[in-house]
């Protein structure tokens, strides 16, 4: 009995052994795969009756730390949601560009200014009425390319809210999925590690998305929970986003008029930017740069070209403009009406009786928009007079604030777009370290090839050992059957 | 916190970053040096982007002030090139008409007549004078030379003395002519009304607003007119007469002389402030530089010694990893 008994032990030492020797090869062989949790095997002695007898695998453990990789997600989340807002910013602030560069709306402005001066000086020259043409179009091309990149960003972000519900949706029903396959794997014993690695690439691949919370709910199962409290999943029923992308968004489109589509949740309607179930990820980013940042800076971009607009309208300024009538600058050629300032910066054109090019004359720029003959070639009032009120101090009609120069007033809101993508760089910078670290603290846990060798090392020693167990007890045999 | 192991995969992540971090590092410093200029123009003014905005604006509004004073500086002293000529002709004209009746010798009177007629022509050339394809004298409208020829003065005059009884009839219709707004404004002058004042800076205006229609210029063309009639057929033929016509003439000329210098040191004040307005810009303009100069700029040196500090920790950053990648067990085991 004892005999056979060793050859019980020897022999599960060498099953066990096997076994981890296979844990220690596919350790290393995913010591680079992203989302491999390393495996370790838990042993313990085996007992047949009251008395020991070999060792018996109990189960392979997977190395994961929870709470480090809870925090991960959660970081992730946040460096995704300022990252979004940050690229938004320095995109709109590179169209904007910074007053030394030729191309900014501060030089644009400045260059409208300057050739108001020159043409001052010489209103009888035509090259000089056409500069002052050109860098007035300057500032229109500036204006209105700023204006379609806002809209871009946002209808962008529409069709990104698209993809990322489709992904989230997508990815909630095959972690359901997973968590169906690994109840019954466990029920049946079977070692389940890389089901459960294939659901925490899922969960991971939207971490940025939504910040996630998991819980575990035994057998192996998860619980997903959004950080605002929205449960996303509970065993195998995954919760259902809705969205509806619009295709093409412009300044006219919102949330609030119903052209543009909010978020639902198993069909009920929620709040998506910030204080929402769903925020504080790249998503509730996308929601808040397409319903409030984008619009932020398009209305102030229409405030400045309403400012324009109306610097130029007035009928004590250029004598020949009939009230109601457009000045130099127009909204798609016609007068500019209050209630259409909503899209104005993609809309400024130049007014056509001034612009050769629309079958206008420059000597209008000299003589007053609607004058209908050209007056004397010296005149410069008007030429002065335009020079003076593009820098006269004007409260802007929208928008609010003080009165102040229209090189000023687009200064000032450069300046909003440029310290609004500092400060959100900074925290992005603060946020995006933290999740490193985390992630840092996350692969430290990972497979360490110089000790999976050690183990190595180890096994094939209790490998041999156990063998030469068997080989004695061999001898032992074939000892009493030579007697 | 005891660790037994340490995952593989921190090395190369941590690597992977801290060298990302020193290529960004290292591109920002790089463009700083070779440009000479902060690469992140919002980050070096804390977003403020108002004031720089200002300095740009102004050197822009400065450089266009460049060409205005430049362009009304040369106006003025075309101005007060012609202003000079004009005083010249008259002057000279006014001396020998003069002389001429104090002597009443037909013949001198008839010399000094003629020459009148051909001071008179050159006078009005002169007012007509082009610069940079403007008229000088025909206030706004500055594509029309400022006085039609001196044959048409002529011949309305001619029409408008004739049958005058005395030199002094013909002179007092003379006068009566360059008054009236049907007569010279209406007949002789072709330019416009004066100049809008000239913005030389920010601040200052010239006013350049002399037209051949001054009261001074027209005093002075009257009395080269009177004096060029001597010689015409519609002055009263006797020789008293036309010795009248000659010293009336010459009176003129001279009664007007004050009235011309005082109209070129008009013109010589507004020349000076135009030289004033630019000075002052050019001293704004130096002072704009330096100012932007010290937002935009970086100090070479310390972004120099930066990127070689970020280079040093480039290399080091790859022979750690050189080095930690051939520290692995595997390597040992034989």
């Amino acid at each position: 009995m004892s005999i056979s008994g060793t050859v019980a032990s020897a022999l599960s030492g060498l099953t066990a052994a096997a076994r981890a020797a296979e844990l220690v090869s596919s350790n290393v062989a995913n010591a680079r795969t992203e989302g491999y949790a390393r495996r370790t095997l838990e042993i313990a002695p085996r007992t047949v009756g009251a008395s020991g007898q070999g060792v018996q695998v109990v189960a392979v453990l997977r190395a994961t730390d929870p709470i480090v990789t809870g925090d991960r997600r959660l970081a992730e989340a946040g460096a995704a949601e300022r990252q979004t807002r940050v690229d938004f910013l320095s995109n709109i602030e590179s169209l904007l560009g910074s007053p030394e560069q030729a191309g900014s709306i501060s030089a644009r402005i400045a260059a409208f200014d300057a050739t108001l001066i020159e043409a001052a000086s010489r209103p009888d020259a035509d090259t000089r009425l056409s500069a002052v043409l050109d860098s007035a179009r300057g500032i229109i091309r500036n204006l209105s390319a700023t204006a379609t990149e806002v809209q871009r960003a946002r209808e962008n972000a529409d069709g990104q809210i698209g993809a990322s519900v489709r992904q989230i949706n997508d990815a909630l029903t095959g972690i359901a999925a997973f968590n169906a396959q690994i109840v019954s794997l466990s029920s049946t014993d079977r070692d389940t590690s890389a089901l459960m690695d294939q659901r925490q690439r899922l969960i991971d691949s939207i971490a940025p998305l939504i910040p996630l919370r998991e819980v575990e709910r035994g057998q192996g199962q998860i619980a997903l929970y959004s950080a605002g409290g929205a449960v996303l999943i509970d065993g195998n029923r995954p919760a259902q986003l809705g969205f509806t992308p619009a295709g093409v968004v412009t300044a006219e489109m919102t949330l609030a008029s119903g052209a543009l589509s909010g978020l639902t949740l198993n069909g009920r309607s929620i709040a998506a930017t910030e204080g929402g179930p769903l925020s504080g990820g790249a998503l509730s980013a996308q929601f808040a740069l397409r319903d409030s940042v984008a619009p932020g800076v398009q209305a102030q971009l229409d405030t400045l070209a309403r400012d324009l607009v109306e610097r130029f309208a007035d009928p004590a300024l250029d004598t020949t403009l009939s009230p109601g009538n457009p000045g130099l600058f127009t909204d798609l050629g016609g007068p500019f009406l209050a209630a259409n300032e909503a899209g104005l910066s993609t809309r400024l054109r130049l007014n056509a009786s001034v612009d050769p090019s629309q079958g206008g004359q420059l000597w209008r720029l000299r003589d007053g928009v609607e004058a209908t003959t050209p007056g004397p070639t010296g005149n410069s009032r008007l030429l002065v007079a335009l020079q003076e009120a593009l820098n006269a101090p004007r409260a802007p009609t929208s928008g609010g604030g003080g009165p102040r120069s229209h090189s000023v007033l687009a200064a000032q809101i450069a300046s909003g777009v440029a310290s609004g993508r500092l400060s959100a760089e900074t925290e992005a910078s603060y946020s995006t370290a933290r999740a490193d670290a985390l992630r840092v603290l996350e692969l430290e846990n990972g497979v360490d090839t110089d000790r999976e060798l050690q183990n190595l090392l180890v096994i094939e020693q209790a490998y041999a050992a156990n063998a030469r167990v068997l080989r004695t007890v061999d001898e032992m045999i074939q000892l009493l059957l030579g007697v | 916190m005891s660790r037994t192991s340490l995952g593989d995969m921190t090395h190369s992540f941590m690597l992977r970053r801290q060298a990302t971090d020193l290529k960004a590092a290292s591109q920002h410093l790089s463009s700083e040096v070779t440009t000479g200029r902060v690469a992140d123009t919002a980050r070096a003014v804390s977003g403020d982007l108002v004031p720089l905005a200002g300095i740009e604006t102004s050197l822009t509004r400065l450089q266009a002030y460049r060409s205005a004073t430049t362009e009304a500086g040369l106006f003025a002293s075309g101005m007060q090139e012609a202003l000079g000529v004009l005083d010249r002709l008259s002057g000279d004209l006014a001396t020998s008409l003069v002389t001429a009746s104090n002597s009443g010798h037909a013949a001198m009177i008839a010399a000094a007549g003629a020459d009148a007629a051909v001071r008179f022509d050159a006078a009005i050339s002169t007012l007509n004078t082009r610069l940079g394809d403007r008229s000088l004298f025909s206030g706004t409208a500055t594509s029309e030379p400022a006085l039609v020829s001196s044959e048409i003065i002529l011949a309305a005059l001619d029409a408008e003395i004739a049958g005058a009884a005395t030199a002094e009839e013909a002179a007092a219709r003379v006068a009566a002519w360059f008054a009236a707004p049907s007569g010279f404004a209406a007949t002789a002058y072709r330019g416009a009304g004066p100049m809008s004042p000239l913005p030389v800076s920010p601040e200052d205006e010239v006013r350049l607003e002399v037209t051949a229609m001054d009261p001074t210029i027209l005093r002075t063309i009257e009395g080269l007119a009177l004096a060029a009639l001597i010689d015409r057929p519609s002055a009263p033929a006797s020789n008293a007469d036309r010795t009248a016509l000659a010293r009336l003439a010459g009176e003129r000329l001279l009664s007007g002389q004050t009235d011309r210098a005082g109209l070129a040191a008009r013109v010589g004040t507004a020349e000076a402030r135009i030289d004033a307005a630019v000075q002052r810009n050019d001293t704004e303009r130096a002072a704009l530089e330096l100012v932007r100069a010290g937002v935009l700029s970086v100090d070479p040196y310390a972004a120099a010694s930066e990127l070689e500090a970020v280079q040093t920790q480039i290399e080091t950053l790859h022979a750690i990893t050189a080095r930690l990648s051939r520290l692995s067990l595997v390597d040992f085991l034989r």
